[in-house]
Parts: structure tokens; sequence; C-alpha cells
């Protein structure tokens, strides 16, 4: 079932009425089973897939906590390789064996031809994979006691507004929230019902809107040229962020609702002041969880700093999807956050010896510009359907620029609707603009404080125009099939 | 209590502005569309014995009002440009609908579009949006959007919002200028080309495209049929026409398509009929000219059937 669907508007107040009509120890059963039918709209049989990987989970935990010291890390081995395992098969088996039988053929070496798996990948598998792993590994570390209650931690793994793209929550967290009674508190469904608003705001009124414009450049590489393959890279950062924010807003929202907290998984990255610190705040559970499972141990284990960070996006980046374009896209942040680190000391000396130190507005200008840059150049990977098409879009933003530009100021046979518009309109590009520049309005007014406080603090009439604003966007903007969300392929 | 009046207050505010909105969106994207045919038909302002359905070819290639001076029956065209044979059943449905059934129904069928794919010929529900309020056009943007028929019920600015742009663009810029092929409409819902072919006319050859029957759009051959079916029904006669070309006509396609047409409608083929270059606008559409010309060779046999 999708966010943004109705029938997710039918089936999230029924769920919430539900929960706080039932008592307490009969509503992990109510979660779970909604939890389950939420799943099993997409594809029902690979709800298998995950009871799989919830009954070795739950019984790997019990396991190694009973285990002694020396024993406890088989079972977590074998907890890994289950999940990981499942992992391999469903999502990267086509890739490996592809790319195998492709090195054997340029080799001239002939080999078994792999049997090609054709099969949906299991939506969200990553994300509750992930989640499922946290779980073991700090059971494993002593962070956690293993969850007895077999239904409880099937709920941690499936409870329905992570499910399928997070935030990949981690046990101490989530867990011990499914045994708060929650009262129904005014203020929760207010708080909720703001992030779902947000949410949809960001998903169908920005996200969805810009698709079709990137799409127009992204689906056509041989045919965009110039600067709409630059606008259309400085777009789809806006699409993906408002994609996955909203979609992880939407399912913060909807668990408040039901009282329970999940974590911020974006904290205003297009704010930060360095590349590093951006990625501290985009996606942040995903890169906790490589922080604290991969990236302290391999320090720990003393690695080279820079083989850690490259080592950490390169996995991060496979960890999107079994794709080349994926795994250079890792790369290519590994490198840049390993550049930036190491010249972090070099250019804050090189600011003070300019105008800039004293205008600390304006740094932070340049700085948000540069990292928006750096990262949108990263989309002609993480967008293009090959690294061949990622390599056409690179030189076609450098080709017919002068040319492409002449076209856009004179409009011969009305061209600047493909180059500038991006296959729409004026009035649909300028609406579109109008949406994007609010909505960053909006998260500068936010970078000091929460939706929620400042919500609050602006007068009566101003919040609930907010409110209507937002609503009637999306009334207005929702007028195309349900687009699934990008994190969903993974 | 001051809170509930509080939320009352905000629910009433919240209705207000949902219908509000929805009726201005309705309200100024009929207004901004230059072709209003399709207003006509809901209104009942359509009195026409033949009509005219089919796309481009069917708005450019008849004048209504040359049949009408030929055969004393009076005439409309309803040709939409870059329309495919499922949206062509769906005007003949609205036509069905209102108050005043035609006799005939001249379809125009496009080598080869009538049958297979083809780039550029779709189903133009953005011709449709503005008369959403219809509850027959509501449900076919629905499912030609996915928009939920419940919520579209529920609210008016959901059902309305695919005129927003539109809306705007009134706002902004007034009525849309009429386009001189496409939307350019006389008083007989026909565009007739004023201007001759600015390319050079040379003869091309259609006959490379692969139109084996595993290829063939079953959609758009269902539409036929039933386009078919209802004039059957409804006691309207139904005549199909392939239009003059000035390229040589898709090999096998003329065979293809006699397949689907009952043996109790005629299809005639005028595909050769016209071969001055001086009568058509590009490869494919006549110009006034040509147009004038060919409702002349069309005129006389409508007079052969029996209406």
């Amino acid at each position: 079932m999708l966010f943004n669907s109705i029938q997710y508007l039918i089936f999230l107040p029924l769920v919430t009425l539900f929960y706080y009509v039932l008592p307490h120890k009969y509503r992990w059963v109510l979660l779970l089973a909604a939890s389950c039918y939420f799943y099993m709209f997409f594809v029902p049989v690979y709800i298998l897939i995950l009871a799989f990987t919830i009954m070795v989970d739950y019984l790997a935990g019990i396991l190694i906590e009973a285990a002694p010291q020396n024993k406890k890390g088989i079972y977590l081995q074998l907890s890994l390789v289950a999940n990981i395992g499942v992992l391999c098969v469903f999502k990267y088996y086509n890739f490996f064996t592809e790319n195998i039988e492709a090195l054997f053929q340029s080799l001239n070496i002939h080999t078994y031809k792999f049997p090609f798996l054709s099969i949906l990948l299991p939506i969200g598998l990553s994300f509750h994979t992930f989640q499922a792993m946290s779980y073991t590994l700090e059971i494993y570390k002593g962070k956690q006691k293993a969850e007895r209650h077999f239904g409880i931690y099937a709920l941690y793994v499936m409870f329905f507004p992570q499910l399928v793209a997070g935030p990949i929550e981690r046990p101490q967290h989530l867990l011990s929230q499914f045994y708060i009674n929650q009262k129904f508190e005014w203020s929760n469904i207010v708080k909720g019902l703001r992030l779902i608003l947000m949410g949809l705001f960001k998903k169908i009124v920005i996200a969805d809107q810009i698709n079709v414009l990137v799409s127009f450049v992204f689906d056509n590489p041989e045919n965009s040229k110039g600067p709409s393959v630059y606008l259309a890279l400085l777009f789809f950062v806006w699409q993906v962020y408002c994609d996955f924010s909203g979609y992880s807003d939407i399912a913060r929202g909807s668990a408040k609702l039901l009282g329970i907290d999940l974590m911020v998984n974006f904290d205003l990255p297009f704010f930060a002041k360095s590349f590093n610190s951006f990625w501290s705040k985009w996606h942040v559970s995903l890169m906790n969880w490589f922080r604290d499972y991969l990236l302290f141990p391999l320090i720990r284990k003393r690695w080279k700093w820079q083989l850690v960070f490259l080592f950490v996006f390169l996995i991060s980046g496979f960890w999107h999807g079994a794709n080349w374009t994926f795994i250079a896209w890792g790369v290519y942040n590994g490198i840049i956050v390993i550049y930036t680190k190491a010249t972090s000391d070099y250019r804050k000396e090189l600011i003070n010896k300019t105008w800039l130190k004293n205008y600390s507005s304006i740094r932070h200008i340049i700085q948000a510009i540069c990292i928006y840059h750096l990262f949108a150049f990263g989309g002609f990977f993480f967008r293009s359907k090959n690294i061949h098409d990622s390599y056409i879009l690179f030189l076609n933003m450098f080709t017919d620029v002068g040319d492409s530009l002449s076209k856009i100021w004179h409009n011969p046979n009305n061209m600047r609707q493909n180059l500038l518009y991006l296959g729409t309109d004026f009035t649909t590009f300028t609406v579109l603009i109008l949406f994007v520049a609010a909505f960053f309005y909006f998260e500068w007014k936010l970078r000091n404080t929460t939706l929620d406080e400042y919500l609050e603090r602006v007068p009566q009439v101003k919040r609930f125009g907010i409110y209507f604003f937002a609503a009637f966007s999306i009334m207005l903007m929702s007028n195309i099939v349900e687009t699934p969300f990008v994190y969903f392929q993974f | 209590m001051k809170k509930y009046i509080k939320y009352i207050l905000f629910i009433l505010i919240f209705i207000s502005g949902d219908i509000f909105i929805g009726y201005v969106l309705s309200v100024f994207s009929k207004k901004q569309k230059y072709d209003n045919r399709i207003e006509l038909i809901l209104e009942n302002k359509i009195e026409a014995d033949v009509v005219i359905i089919g796309s481009s070819e069917a708005l450019n290639d008849y004048s209504p009002e040359e049949i009408k001076l030929n055969t004393g029956l009076s005439c409309y065209n309803l040709g939409q440009s870059g329309s495919n044979p499922i949206f062509h059943e769906t005007i003949l449905d609205l036509v069905l609908k209102s108050a005043h059934k035609p006799k005939l129904v001249i379809y125009n069928v496009d080598d080869y579009a009538a049958l297979y794919t083809k780039s550029g010929i779709i189903f133009r529900k953005d011709v449709l949006y503005p008369y959403v309020d219809n509850p027959f056009i509501c449900k076919k943007i629905n499912s030609e959007l996915g928009k939920n028929e419940l919520a579209t019920s529920i609210s008016y600015t959901y059902r309305q919002n695919v005129n927003f742009i539109n809306a705007l663009k009134y706002l902004l810029f007034g009525k849309e200028k009429p386009d001189a092929r496409t939307t350019n409409i006389n008083s007989f819902g026909a565009t007739l080309v004023d201007k001759k072919g600015e390319d050079e006319h040379t003869v091309f050859e259609m006959n490379n495209i692969n139109l084996s029957v595993l290829r063939m759009n079953l959609d758009y051959r269902n539409s036929i049929l039933n386009i078919q079916k209802k004039c059957s029904e409804n006691n309207i006669q139904l005549l199909f026409c392939l239009p003059p070309q000035f390229r040589k006509s898709t090999k096998g396609f003329k065979n293809r398509i006699q397949s689907v047409i009952d043996s109790t409608y005629q299809l005639i083929d005028y595909s050769n009929s016209l071969t001055e270059a001086a009568y058509f606008s590009d490869q494919e559409h006549l110009n006034k000219d040509g147009a004038t010309y060919f409702s002349k060779l069309i005129s006389a046999d409508i007079k052969k059937i029996k209406i």
C-alpha cells in the first residue's frame, strides 16, 4: 500500500481508531495484522521472506544472549549470513551472475550459463533486512536484551509505517515503545497529522511533479543537451529529497498517531556547512547504521580512514541497488567526502585569508550551493539507467551550451519548452518553481527549530493558513497516477 | 466549547474553500479553451444529421458546410487532433447521450493508427478535462488517471484539479489562441487549413510498417468494434472512410481494417482520389481546397446511403 494512496488514507485512521479502542495487551496483534495487510498489498507471497528473516533473527537473538562469550559470534554470523543471503538471492543474484558471465565472455572463456531469476525485488527488502540485522548486532554487543515475545519482535521488523522505506530503527528505540500503554493524546494526533501533511506536500506537490521534468531528460540522454541536463540534475536533487524525506515524514507522522516516535531521517541536509555534515543529516538512519556497524569497526581494526570511507560509501551505494550506477554513485560520494575531510583545515585557512571570514551568512550560502551541486552531480549515476547513459549525459551537459542558451533566449519553434521547461510549458514550470521556492522558504524557517515548535509559535491564523495551503496544494497537484516512492525499489 | 467551535469553523472554511476553488477551476478552464465542441455536445447544441469522428485527418479533411450544401443533410465535425479510437468511441458515447442523435456517423480511419499504436496518437483526456463535472467524463478521466472515484465525488477541488494549470493560464493570459491546424474550429466544427503545404511534397512509402496481427492494439480494435455495435443499437448509419493521402498507403492496412469492419458497413477508400500537391497541407492532411473537393466526393457517396 502506498502512503500517497486513498487506501492508506482509509487504512490509517481505521488502524488508529482500533488501536486506541483495544486494550494495550491486544494492540500488538492489531499492529502486526495491519502491518501484514499493508505489506501484502504489494506482492502477498513475499511475506514469507519476511517471516523467514523474522524467525531466524528471533531465534538468533535468544541464542546469542544465552551463549557463552566465545560462541556468541557463531550465532551472530549465522544470522548475518541468513539475512545477507536473502539480500544476495533476491536483490543481487542477477547482478552477480550477469557480471560473472560478462567477465568470462570478455576473456573468451566459455562458462556455465547461470539461470536468470525472473522475480520482482521484494519491496523494502534492504530496509527491513538492515533493521533485523541491527537487532542481532545490538544483542551481540550486549546493548539490547533478546526479545522473548515473538509477536512483539515480529512487529519490530514489520511495523507498517517504516516497513518498506525506513527509517531503519534500532531495537533500543523502537522495541521498548511497543510495551508502553499509549494513551490517546490529542497532541500526538496533531503532531502526526502535521508530519503527514508535510510529507504528502513534499511527495505529491514537489517530487511527483519534478519527476516529469527529470524523466524528460534522463529518459532521453542522447537528445538532452547543455542547460537541460544541468537543470534536470538540480531538479533531481529536489525530487529525491522531497520523495524520500516526504516518505519519512509520513512514516513518522503515522507512527506518531499511535503514540510511537520514529527517528528523524532527514535533518535539513541542504543547510549543512560541509559535505561531511551533509551525510550526517541525509538518510540518517542508514548512515548511522553504516557508521556503527561498518565504519567504527573498520577504524578499530586500524584500516586507513580514507579506505574506510571509500569502502563504506561503496557499500552504501551498492545497498541502494544492484547496478553499477549505484556503485559509481557510492564511490563518487566517498571520494568527495575523503577530499573534503582531507582539505578541511586548508580550506578554513584559505577562507580566513579572504573577506569571507567576516560574513558567515554569505559563507553559509556558498557552502550550501557547493554541497547542493556536489550532491546533484552524483545524480548522473543515481538517476541514469546505466553507466553509458550517465556518461552520455555528462558529456552532453557541456555540448551545445551556447547554442542552447541562444535558443532559450530567442525561442525559435518554441524550443524553450524543451530546453528550459523540460517538456512542460511556462505556466506549469513556473507553478513548480513557486512551490519549490515556498517549500525552501519554509525549510529555511525551520532551520533552527522543529516543525511543531514553529507551528505552535506562529499566530493561529497563519498556522491554519499553512495547513490550508498545504492541503489544497496536495488536492490540486494530485492529478496523476500515484507514483511509487523512489526508495521503494531499494 | 470554544475548542469545538474552532474545529467546526475549520471544517466549514475547508469545505467552502474546496467548493470555491473547484468552481473557479471549472469556470476558468472552460473559458480558456477555444475549442468548445464537447461543451456543445453536453448542452445538446449539436443538431446534425451527419457527424464526423476521427483524429486530425477527420478535423482537417472534411468540410461539413460542403457536405450540407451537396446532400442537404446538416453536418458537424467532431474530429480531434492526435486522438486514438478509444477517444473516438468516447466522443460517440457523448453524442449518443445527447438529445439529438445523428442519422449517419462518418468514421475517418487513420492509416495505420486506427489499429496500431503510433507516437503522438493518444486518448485526448485533456480535451475532456474542463467538463469533468459530467459524471460520464469524470468516470473516464478517473480511470485514465487512476484517480479515486470516492475522493472525486467528495472533493470538488480534487475532481477539478486536472484543470488547475489551464485555469491559471486563463487568469494569466486569457483565452487560448487557436492553432491553425488543430483548434481553429469553424461554426461546423472543422478546422480547414488555408495554407498550402510549405514543405516539398514528396510521395513517401509507408510499406515498411510491421502490421502483424500480434502488434495490433486490441483496445483500438475493440473500440472500432464497439463503435459499430453502438451505431447499430441506435439505428445510426456508419460509414468508414480512408481519406486522401499524399503518400503511399501502408501495405496491408486496408485488408487489416476491413477484417475489423462488419460486412453491413461500408469502407470507402479515397486514399488515391486526390493526387495533386495543391490539395494537401502536408503528407497526410488536406488543405481547405482539398477538403472542399473531397467533401464533394464523399457527399456523392452519402447520397447513395439510405438515411
